[in-house]
């Protein structure tokens, strides 16, 4: 019992996590309907941006902000130069799709060049475990719940709340109509990416200081699981998706801890496979049609 | 349309065959003389986890290739260094040792690693080019492949000098946590010996460690759960950082970790900080001989990388390799490979007049004197198998990242210790 | 500089193999697969443990026999179609699109960390070593002329698999498998039965991979998972992007520039001191440069299809041209 508790108590870093990065991509598809296959080289650029502040300036802080800004930049990026350009056009998303992973091979590379291929790892002391009930967490471990449930809030309160949100809940409904509705339907897509990136690029962040260590790689295979929690929940439903990265993350520590952690890619597509195959509109059929619900 | 495709796919083979059946002699390269200067290829590892390897073994040939041409080189032409990347696996290291056996002048490979031994002995059998194996694996203990050499000490004593080392600090109850790579498996049963010989008992033992995963905290947990005294490790740099950031999540790293070289590399070190290395981890390997082959070796180090760091770990292996190697070729007085091999215990294995520096060498060898090169490794003395024996130091890194050694150990203790 | 050239056509023989199977699947029946570089693999390492025997531990792999290498051959190209024949029943069943190539990704990722982590499938990430000049004693060549053979040989089997695709292009299958691809409503009107196509399509162009796959293990000697990260998919994919998707000959062409030029002439790029990574790591940046750049500017490649006209219509055309 005390094993399965600590489990869970790991699990849940590690659903924080995955969450934030599901709803990134979340985002991302249900602004312009296209699944971001570099959605991962958004969190490694992050960690990669955390690692040169943190050198610099030995602020955890500091390096949380610079990891954030850097996504938010990259994914921006990646939309005004590849995927909108591709939009514009009408390209069917299938093509769309095959670019971001070409993208994806690009930024990766780019890291190796700049940053080299070897780990890297953060000096970031995490302190000693502590029993907090019945978990055993550092003081990172808890920062990072914290954050992740302090993000999504604000997430939350944005995308339902603000008149951003409630432009961003109209585009992704039905671009067409939002514009003829005199909505700024590029410029919310656009900010909507941003956004996403701000949160992917610290979710890679508090993943690398998770981990222990990172390369230029991390943020794909990692996106492979976001992709499975992202599908679970449902392509475009941001709290679904949540709750499904939740439910993917804690069945993954268990798995990892009572089979075998090597086989965690694995155990994800049996997921995603099954998920696919038997409930393709994701696990929360019942949600109301509209986007986040 | 067809019919012309017909055509060509007949030609084509038939071509192919003929080209095998005429084509391609072998070079024959028989007692003769360079045409130009001489190569020898270092094969190994130089990107990957494990790149620390092949930086080390590069770092040593250099310094080697420094001292032979300084006085010389090799049959009064200059020692080229060529290299190729293997990336630390066998499929990569094909393609690599070919580029290297192309060249028509190269006289001798180091390397390779214990990765791509396997697939590389065929091939410089056939090549018939004397390769010095640079991996510990304690499957070479009984090499029968007359071509293959190795002048650094088998894993089998590396696991000797690691239980030895922690039974005098006075651990007496064990872990043992290696990751499921083949270089990593052959500590395993040499430690155990040595340890239950000594008095000590095993408390848990992993060595099927998946390498490259996020997590491991079941198998830490299971590891602190027995508490051993001490950690016997060795994994790859990525694999270390994750284990000790889950040591550190689980025990606040109360236990102690002894290593070998690869725990002593620079990316290893790097990936788990050198603050935590400093505090919780020692790392064996092998260690240069004092002496004049050794102050030769240093002298060369501080003449081509002036500064505060020190020789790579196992470059000092490399470099003896390169500077004996040389040494059979001037002896053989021809670049042919089966000449070259059939010099190589000639020149290094006792009797003879001992020599410690490639210059003194190279004169007694004009001089028409037998010579036995002591080396800055170990004596050089290879048994039946090729292989050589050869002492140890345990190294803690300092907060500045450099390896000092904290113990030795000689080769004649650690056969004491041998069971 | 011949050894270099030699090795140089082989490779891009043998890949020029496996981008004509990817062109079966992606370019005539449509689908995004990311499995692709699985059935590759699988005919590799398959290859190897019909061909190397035992070996002593800690190699652990199943089978471990010692066929005759044509045998070994067929035997991998089974194996290859058997997987491909798993993978589409499940996939092509009902989905299309991005869920389609999401669920070969994830049935590529499987095998991949079946094939690494699960040691005594095939030993893991040690792989298996040992394949060393098939057929050489049978046919009396010796070591250094063998490259030359095995030249022949995949240059040979590439022709074969070329000549043989381009008989398949033009028949009722390659026909009924392009309209398919270009409106599968339209093709389903017509009574096409679309996924039994679709699968016929699949596995035959697995079956080509995996074909491709052998002659890389007999290239290479030895075969383990650093040798295959899924994403290699994404290299045939250039090549059959850049040459012309669905043109048998623009997929020729596409291997010998993505391929030959581009894997070879970084290469030639000096090294950098201090940065042994910034060669190996242009490759793949102008490999996803390229696939961007002609999705966006040419998608049909360099050189298009050639699509069947109807004689009227052409001739039509050509009138109102002039």
């Amino acid at each position: 019992m005390h094993q399965a508790l600590l489990t869970l108590g790991f699990g849940l870093v590690t659903a924080a996590i995955l969450s934030l990065s599901a709803v990134a991509f979340t985002l991302e598809y249900a602004v312009t309907n296209v699944a971001n296959l570099s959605h991962g080289e958004i969190l490694t650029v992050g960690a990669y941006a955390a690692l040169v502040v943190h050198e610099r300036t030995g602020s955890a802080l500091a390096a949380a902000l610079a990891a954030a800004a850097a996504g938010g930049i990259i994914a921006l990026a990646m939309h005004l130069a590849v995927v909108d350009r591709f939009i514009r056009r009408g390209t069917p998303t299938l093509v769309i799709f095959i670019a971001t992973l070409g993208l994806s091979f690009v930024i990766q590379n780019l890291l190796v060049i700049i940053f080299g291929a070897a780990n890297r790892a953060y000096s970031i002391p995490s302190g000693a475990p502590f029993q907090l009930g019945p978990f055993l967490w550092t003081a990172v471990d808890i920062e990072i719940i914290v954050s992740a449930i302090a993000i999504t809030a604000a997430l939350f309160v944005v995308i339902s709340y603000t008149k951003f949100g409630k432009a961003l809940r109209a585009v992704s409904q039905n671009r067409e109509l939002a514009r003829v509705s005199g909505i700024n339907a590029n410029l919310v897509a656009s900010a909507t990416w941003f956004l996403a990136g701000l949160v992917a690029g610290y979710a890679g962040f508090i993943l690398a200081e998770s981990i222990g260590t990172f390369t230029p790689s991390f943020g794909f295979g990692f996106f492979l699981i976001t992709l499975t929690a992202a599908v679970a929940g449902g392509l475009g439903r941001a709290f679904s998706t949540m709750v499904g990265a939740i439910i993917v993350g804690i069945a993954l520590e268990f798995f990892g801890g009572y089979v075998s952690p090597g086989y965690n890619l694995a155990f994800a597509f049996g997921i995603l496979a099954l998920v696919i195959l038997i409930r393709p509109r994701g696990l929360f059929v019942n949600a109301r049609r509209s986007v986040f619900e | 349309m067809v019919g012309t495709h017909r055509r060509l796919l007949s030609g084509s083979v038939g071509v192919a065959l003929l080209l095998a059946a005429c084509g391609g002699s072998t070079p024959s390269t028989g007692g003769k003389q360079p045409t130009g200067p001489v190569t020898m290829g270092v094969l190994s590892c130089f990107t990957g986890s494990l790149a620390s390897l092949g930086n080390a073994m590069l770092q040593g040939s250099q310094m080697a290739q420094r001292a032979i041409n300084d006085a010389g080189g090799i049959l009064g032409k200059q020692l080229m260094l060529s290299h190729a990347d293997t990336q630390c696996d066998e499929a990569d290291s094909v393609p690599a040792v070919r580029k290297l056996l192309s060249d028509s002048n190269v006289v001798g490979i180091i390397g390779p690693e214990t990765q791509e031994i396997n697939a590389v002995a065929p091939i410089v059998s056939a090549a018939k080019i004397p390769t010095q194996f640079q991996g510990g694996s304690t499957a070479f203990d009984h090499n029968a492949n007359p071509y293959l050499w190795r002048d650094s000490p088998s894993d089998s004593q590396l696991g000797v000098a690691m239980a030895l080392y922690a039974y005098e600090k006075g651990y007496r109850s064990a872990g043992l946590l290696f990751y499921s790579d083949i270089a990593a498996q052959t500590f395993a049963d040499p430690i155990t010996a040595t340890w239950a010989k000594l008095g000590g008992t095993i408390a848990v033992r992993i060595t099927d460690l998946a390498p490259g995963q996020t997590s491991y905290r079941t198998q830490v947990q299971k590891v602190i759960a027995a508490k051993p005294d001490v950690i016997f490790t060795q994994t790859d740099a990525p694999t270390a950082a994750v284990l000790f950031k889950n040591f550190q999540e689980l025990d606040n790293l109360a236990i102690p970790f002894v290593g070998t070289d690869v725990t002593g590399g620079d990316d290893y070190l790097k990936a788990i900080t050198w603050p935590v290395a400093h505090d919780h981890l020692i790392s064996v390997y092998g260690t240069s001989v004092s002496g004049a082959a050794t102050d030769e070796f240093n002298r060369i180090f501080a003449l081509l990388f002036p500064g505060p760091d020190q020789p790579q770990a196992n470059a000092n292996y490399a470099y003896d390799a390169v500077i004996s190697q040389a040494l059979a070729v001037d002896k053989a007085n021809s670049i042919n490979g089966p000449d070259v091999n059939a010099a190589m215990t000639a020149v290094s294995n006792p009797p003879g007049t001992a020599c410690y520096t490639y210059k003194t060498c190279l004169d007694l060898v004009k001089a028409g004197t037998k010579i036995n090169y002591e080396g800055a490794s170990g004596d050089l003395n290879y048994n039946k198998y090729n292989n050589v024996f050869g002492p140890y130091a345990a190294f803690q890194e300092t907060l500045a990242g450099q390896q000092t050694p904290v113990q030795t150990m000689t080769a004649a203790q650690l056969a004491a210790a041998t069971p | 500089m011949t050894q270099y050239l030699v090795s140089v056509l082989t490779e891009g023989a043998i890949f020029g193999v496996m981008a004509l199977g990817l062109n079966v699947i992606w370019g005539w029946s449509g689908d995004f697969d990311l499995a692709y570089y699985g059935y590759v693999a699988l005919g590799a390492y398959m290859t190897l443990v019909l061909t190397i025997g035992r070996q002593p531990p800690p190699t652990q792999y199943i089978l471990g026999l010692t066929l005759p290498y044509p045998v070994a051959v067929v035997g991998a190209v089974a194996s290859a179609m058997f997987l491909a024949l798993v993978i589409g029943l499940i996939a092509l069943r009902h989905l299309r699109g991005i869920y389609f190539s999401i669920v070969t990704l994830g049935a590529v990722y499987v095998l991949y960390t079946m094939a690494s982590q699960f040691v005594p499938l095939f030993n893991g990430y040690q792989g298996l070593s040992g394949l060393v000049n098939p057929m050489a004693d049978v046919l009396g060549i010796d070591f250094n002329s063998y490259q030359y053979f095995l030249l022949g040989l995949a240059i040979a089997v590439f022709l074969l698999v070329y000549l043989f695709l381009s008989r398949v292009s033009s028949s009722r299958f390659g026909l009924a498998l392009r309209s398919l691809r270009e409106d599968e409503r339209a093709a389903a009107a017509f009574g096409r039965d679309i996924y039994r196509l679709k699968l016929k399509a699949y596995v035959l162009g697995a079956a080509i991979g995996g074909l491709g796959g052998a002659l890389f293990a007999t290239y290479v000697t030895a075969f383990n998972t650093s040798a295959w990260a899924p994403l290699e998919t994404i290299v045939l994919y250039a090549a059959v992007l850049v040459g012309g998707r669905g043109n048998i000959r623009g997929v020729v062409l596409g291997v010998f520039i993505v391929i030959v030029l581009i894997e070879e002439s970084t290469r030639f790029l000096p090294e950098i001191p201090g940065h042994p990574n910034i060669v190996l790591a242009l490759r793949p940046i102008v490999i996803g440069l390229a696939l961007i750049l002609f999705l966006r500017f040419r998608p049909q490649g360099l050189l298009p299809e050639r699509r069947y006209m109807d004689p009227i219509q052409e001739k039509a055309k050509q009138e109102l041209a002039t």
